[in-house]
């Protein structure tokens, strides 16, 4: 099928010797939006982390197909050229690396063409606007000394800018007020076409309220236990995720 | 080993060190500064960085001395380390020697190790781990390359390169 772009099959994985993930199933295709929710230790960011191979977990069994490609054991950077992109809970701090320089940087890796440099920061400007991110951070070193809120605003412009066919969100709307949730879902809403998908992770259900998601999975103890619509956010919004354990 | 010292003889005289110094294997780099402030409302900056990889190793060893008749002098030290693994050293050996009561001294020193979590961000952006690495010891060294003439700053870039490109395989 040419419109699916990932399916995860039988996937389990350990960290530090403990099993986290007991067998994942996951098929997304191009167009849709997913959500897993979970409780706290449920192994949501352990199947994003797991998605860009990240060292620190490890995979005991399963696959990962993605856009065509087997890439369970793919390192991470050629996991994120192939067209996977994550947003991080908790980015990281790079001193005396402009957001500019990064994203330039970057986008070169990512495309494998060499960056036109007034299109780019064109397209970088029409972006921060968009977010109401101040320009003056464009030159700012990157995360270092942003707000929690910039540095969640900040992994989506690197979103709109990397323009990933997968994009995964963990935890991209935890810790936000309700003005930069929406600014969130406007970004998203701006990165969505019918030839990419998004799957957002989250602990809660304020993000749905402001985006129209096709699929929404609910993740216990390592498995997807429900798949549903919108509707299911909703039940879970009102009962919790004690039914399920 | 380089030791640059600056004797403050005159009232009113500055100085300004700025210095980094990257280390790989089987070298031990040595380096540091000296300043003898030696009239009133002298001044000096210190601002050293080092960069130790394959077990390399790093030195800052530095002397402050601020004399009694040194009033309204002011000091400030700022050295900070990066260890690209877990087998290089760094060392810092600073001797403050304040013999007034009317300075205004700072000492900052910072050590720290290029962590597995940052270059996996990295990494998701498409980054080899060789360009993770260059790009975190590169914007380590920005504040020092930024001071420097532009042909020599672009020199400082490749050679940082370079040395990375031996640190794997």
């Amino acid at each position: 099928m040419s419109d699916q772009l990932l399916e995860i099959k039988d996937l389990h994985v350990k960290a530090e010797d403990k099993e986290i993930l007991k067998g994942i199933y996951l098929k997304i295709n191009k167009g849709e939006i997913h959500v897993i929710m979970g409780p706290n230790g449920s192994g949501k960011t352990t199947t994003a982390n797991a998605i860009l191979n990240n060292p620190v977990y490890h995979k005991v069994r399963g696959s990962i197909e993605f856009d065509g490609e087997n890439i369970t054991n793919w390192k991470t950077d050629e996991i994120a050229r192939r067209g996977i992109f994550m947003s991080f809970q908790l980015p990281e701090e790079i001193p005396g690396v402009s957001v500019t320089n990064f994203l330039k940087y970057a986008k070169n890796k990512v495309t494998g063409r060499p960056v036109k440099i007034f299109e780019f920061k064109d397209e970088l400007k029409k972006y921060m606007e968009e977010l109401n991110m101040n320009p003056k951070n464009m030159e700012r070193s990157l995360n270092v000394g942003f707000s929690g809120g910039e540095k969640k605003k900040n992994e989506i412009l690197q979103m709109l800018v990397l323009n990933p066919k997968l994009a995964i969100l963990d935890e991209t709307d935890s810790g936000l007020d309700v003005d930069a949730i929406k600014t969130v879902s406007k970004g998203i809403e701006m990165f969505k076409n019918n030839n990419n998908a998004v799957l957002i992770i989250t602990h809660n259900t304020k993000i749905l309220h402001s985006l129209k998601v096709d699929y929404v999975h609910v993740l216990v103890d390592g498995k997807i236990v429900k798949t549903g619509n919108q509707n299911l956010a909703k039940e879970i919004e009102e009962n919790g995720y004690a039914q399920y354990k | 080993m380089l030791y640059p010292m600056s004797i403050l003889n005159g009232e009113g005289a500055k100085t300004e060190f700025t210095g980094i110094s990257f280390a790989g294997k089987g070298q031990n780099l040595d380096n540091g500064f000296k300043v003898i402030h030696n009239a009133k409302n002298t001044s000096s900056i210190v601002n050293a960085k080092s960069i130790s990889k394959n077990g390399g190793k790093c030195t800052y060893r530095s002397l402050v001395r601020i004399e009694e008749n040194a009033k309204n002098s002011k000091s400030s030290v700022s050295c900070e380390s990066l260890m690209l693994d877990d087998i290089s050293i760094s060392d810092t050996i600073p001797v403050n020697d304040i013999r007034t009561d009317d300075v205004e001294f700072s000492h900052e020193a910072k050590i720290g190790k290029i962590s597995d979590k940052t270059i996996f961000y990295l990494m998701s952006r498409g980054l080899s781990e060789e360009d993770a690495k260059a790009m975190i010891v590169r914007g380590f060294a920005y504040p020092i390359s930024k001071e420097l003439p532009v042909e020599y700053a672009v020199e400082m870039n490749n050679l940082i390169n370079l040395e990375l490109e031996g640190a794997i395989g």
